[in-house]
């Protein structure tokens, strides 16, 4: 491919040749992401060091028109990050890992490679948070990787939003290779503070864009100050309207960093054994220890009114970080799909009932598959972000299939229903756009053509098929 | 591991990247406390380099998407096999999984098939096996120790035997002296075996099996023609061979192996000994194949606690979390200069509390952080206190 040979020796000045290699030994790493897809071969991974190495980079890969595809962590579970289509340019930004915090802003800036653990381990000796430090995988996932999909985080979701709810500025690297700062920093005499300023906001164009639209290299975030303690509660419902309302009410005290709402069927599914006919709640209180004890009170006079019934053996388990781990426990064996996004309070109860009528109707296919459903939803300030696990145990080529059409019908089920899916990625990407308004597809096809006309960025990302 | 068990094993990383980076103190399973997991990864930078990179590696190997191409044979050969990967790896001993992910275990696996298949292997691999197998130790040389230890061989006959290894016969021979020295203060029931031959660890972590298991088989009937009743040792990669290797060959040795650390731990006169130091701080850097591999974490650490005013300070990442010397698994012998800066790397972590003494207790880690400043043995530490006069 002489084209490979050009590329490599133009972009090799760039990085040097330490950070760059068209090696499919190393390429094979790059392949793919932890999600279902299949794994893809790139034909080289470069790995700059700073914006100016991006901008240069995306020059050169614009004028000569080779696909290039951001890549951090590439821990997705929705098919990100990687070449989709195979060939093109890997950007890997992990090099990219800067901190800078002011505390007398409360503000920090972070480069797009740096990790969610790293920025909240930064930020914790400093007796600060983001709020919410990150998803499921923070341990791996950049930064850059997770506002591109939009990232949730459960652990601090329920008081502080996702992380894109903190967002005040980005730097941006367009198609074209200019560099764009977002927010109040798009006048260069000004500081990275406020996001909506200076006209329209450009940070929401990239966030959730799945790196279609230009390559992140930095964000700024507003910070809190980080509560010193928590306590958990992990009641059982007789009925899912119960368990329901319970959360909502426990949402408006303001007090809660984290609820989630696990199915009836969940703690069986889990391997636990609690019976809770309404299903369960996982409520971490946050506080400080001058305020702990009358929030924790606050908090079980509420579930009170609901419930007399607790999961004790479920606390130590599944306490608030730890419970990422616990998920990720369950599909080690094999793998994993997940289907989430958003819903109304007031659709809760409905959609429970959805899955589990669809688990009872396809209760073959999932016993034959040795796929283990668990479901639930983590409560936000206004409405809740909904998950369903299907872990997949047996890791056979049958099993992925069937289990990957599963999860296509349910998704497709779940969007019918009126789910806001926040990551998208190649593996929802075609029944996601099929629903959109085409109105709202247009919209973006044009800032797409605007910002990359020679469709260079991440393609095959975004199926645009409308229904 | 057959063929049908690495592919099951491969099949069980689910690619979440824990193997390049667990930044925290809030870790996994509440003991993990580190930054970046891969020493190798950090050094080279490309994922390639860390479990999930290798693993998929190897299962494009595998299933024929790629030959075992000289950079394939790299990638699998630059490995410390320090098992950082496998501590922080999202399998590790949870309930509802069968096995842990066994990363070491495929790399080795890959290895062995490479030198099977006799492709281009890391030119110095043979010249260490031609070593081995004409010298019976990993450097070529010959030599008489048995001036190391005037008091262990002077007690042939005695239940344990004291089996220093390679590394501290040829390169680091104070492990030794001390050892000896504390075998006679303490009238340690230990002799010495003056014509050792290694152990084969080293071509084991190379794939060189064919030429090990000679060395397996020498070892094996040697020891149960001394009639011993307890092995031990200085050097954790001699320990993993005895103890875990062995038996997997289809030789378990009948009689107990200890490391040095182990067998001390619980003799009454040791605290006798101990009396006479000054206030110090040291601190101790866990060595992989000790600690990872066989739990080895509290002995070395309660020997240097028995020490009256001793301040032990635990670096950034200790124990399951240590950062490994760079020197494991023949990294140190094909590709010595990433292995210096793995080992310039910890050397930098263990002086950043400003210890008086830097102590481990495996030779081969002495010999590669040993390049930057002086480390102790830990058995040479409590041998040289009480004699030594700090200067504060």
């Amino acid at each position: 491919m002489a084209y490979l040979e050009r590329a490599y020796q133009a972009l090799k000045n760039i990085v040097g040749s330490e950070n760059i290699s068209v090696d499919p030994a190393i390429l094979w790493a790059y392949s793919k992401d932890s999600s279902l897809q299949e794994p893809k071969l790139p034909d080289m991974v470069i790995r700059p060091s700073s914006v100016e190495e991006v901008s240069a980079i995306v020059r050169y890969v614009n004028e000569n028109q080779i696909p290039l595809i951001p890549s951090g962590g590439r821990s997705s579970l929705c098919g990100a990050g990687f070449s989709l289509k195979g060939g093109g340019i890997i950007l890997d930004l992990t090099r990219m890992t800067d901190v800078f915090i002011t505390e007398d802003n409360m503000n920090v800036e972070v480069q797009a490679g740096c990790t969610f653990s790293k920025l909240d381990y930064e930020l914790k000796q400093r007796g600060l948070t983001l709020g919410p430090p990150g998803p499921f995988s923070s341990f791996s996932a950049t930064i850059g990787g997770g506002l591109s999909v939009n990232t949730y985080s459960n652990y601090g979701a329920n008081l502080y939003g996702v992380p894109s709810d903190k967002l005040l500025s980005l730097e941006v690297v367009l198609p074209s290779g200019q560099i764009i700062h977002t927010g109040s920093a798009a006048n260069p005499n000004a500081e990275p503070i406020f996001r909506y300023c200076n006209g329209p906001d450009l940070a929401g164009l990239f966030l959730g864009s799945h790196g279609t639209l230009g390559i992140i290299t930095k964000a700024s975030f507003r910070v809190e100050k980080r509560h010193q303690t928590e306590v958990h509660f992990d009641p059982i419902f007789d009925m899912v309207e119960s368990c329901t309302q319970c959360a909502i009410d426990l949402t408006k005290t303001r007090y809660t960093g984290m609820i989630m709402q696990f199915s009836p069927h969940f703690y069986k599914q889990a391997g636990l054994d609690i019976r809770a006919k309404g299903g369960g709640l996982l409520v971490n209180v946050f506080g400080d220890p001058d305020n702990i004890n009358h929030r924790k009170q606050v908090v079980c006079d509420i579930i009170k009114q609901y419930t007399d019934m607790t999961s004790e053996s479920f606390a130590p388990i599944f306490n608030a970080r730890e419970y990422e781990k616990y998920r990720s426990w369950c599909c080690v064996n094999g793998r994993w799909a997940e289907i989430a996004g958003f819903l109304p309070f007031s659709k809760v109860n409905e959609y429970i009932a959805i899955v589990d009528d669809f688990l009872k109707q396809n209760k073959e296919l999932v016993s034959k598959t040795s796929l283990i459903p668990q479901y639930g939803a983590i409560y936000n300030q206004n409405c809740v972000n909904t998950f369903v696990l299907l872990l997949v145990y047996d890791i056979s080529q049958e099993n992925f299939a069937a289990s990957r059409e599963l999860v296509k019908e349910l998704a497709e089920m779940l969007l019918d229903f009126g789910l806001s899916p926040y990551w998208i990625g190649k593996a929802y990407s075609h029944a996601v756009f099929s629903r959109l308004a085409s109105e709202y597809v247009q919209v973006y096809q044009m800032i797409k053509n605007l910002l990359d006309p020679n469709g260079i960025m991440n393609p095959g990302m975004f199926e645009m098929e409308q229904g | 591991m057959d063929e049908a068990e690495i592919r099951k094993q491969l099949d069980l990383c689910m690619g979440c990247g824990y193997c390049r980076d667990a930044y925290g103190q809030e870790g996994w399973l509440q003991t993990l406390k580190t930054k970046h997991v891969c020493p190798i990864r950090e050094v080279l930078g490309f994922d390639s380099y860390t479990a999930k990179g290798r693993l998929l590696l190897g299962k494009a190997i595998l299933e024929e998407e790629l030959p075992f191409t000289p950079s394939a044979v790299d990638i699998f050969f630059r490995c410390t096999l320090c098992g950082n990967c496998e501590a922080h790896c999202i399998s590790r001993g949870l309930p509802f999984v069968e096995p842990d992910l066994k990363v070491r275990e495929v790399i080795r696996y890959f290895r062995e098939k490479i030198i099977q298949e006799e492709l281009e292997s890391p030119p110095k691999l043979k010249k260490l096996a031609d070593n081995i197998a004409q010298h019976r130790n990993v450097f070529g040389e010959e030599g008489d120790h048995s001036h190391l230890m005037p008091y262990l061989k002077e007690h042939p006959d005695s239940i344990s035997l004291y089996f220093p290894g390679c590394m501290a016969l040829f390169r680091e021979p104070q492990v030794i002296k001390a050892v000896d020295q504390l075998a006679y203060k303490l009238n340690l029931d230990m002799g010495c075996f003056p014509e050792e031959i290694c152990c084969g660890n080293i071509l084991l972590r190379t794939g060189q099996v064919k030429v090990a298991r000679d060395l397996v088989e020498r070892n094996f009937g040697l020891f149960k023609e001394l009639k011993i009743k307890k092995l031990v040792t200085s050097c954790p990669g001699c320990l993993a061979a005895f103890k875990n290797e062995y038996p997997k060959l289809g030789f378990p040795l009948d009689c107990e192996v200890q490391h040095i650390s182990e067998y001390l731990i619980n003799n009454p006169n040791l605290q006798e000994l101990l009396m006479n130091s000054n206030s110090i701080k040291v601190t101790y850097h866990d060595p992989c194949e000790l600690g990872r591999l066989n739990k080895i974490y509290d002995q070395p650490r309660q020997l240097l606690q028995a020490i009256p005013a001793l301040q032990l300070i635990e670096p950034f990442r200790t124990r399951i979390n240590a950062w490994c010397c760079g020197a494991g698994a023949g990294v140190q012998l094909n590709y010595s200069d990433l292995c210096q800066k793995i080992a310039l790397d910890r050397f930098n972590e263990l002086q950043e509390s400003k210890p008086d003494y830097i102590v481990t207790s495996c030779p081969t880690c002495i010999h590669c952080l040993g390049q930057f400043g002086k480390v102790y043995d830990l058995i040479e530490l409590l041998i040289e206190l009480p004699r030594s006069k700090l200067i504060k």
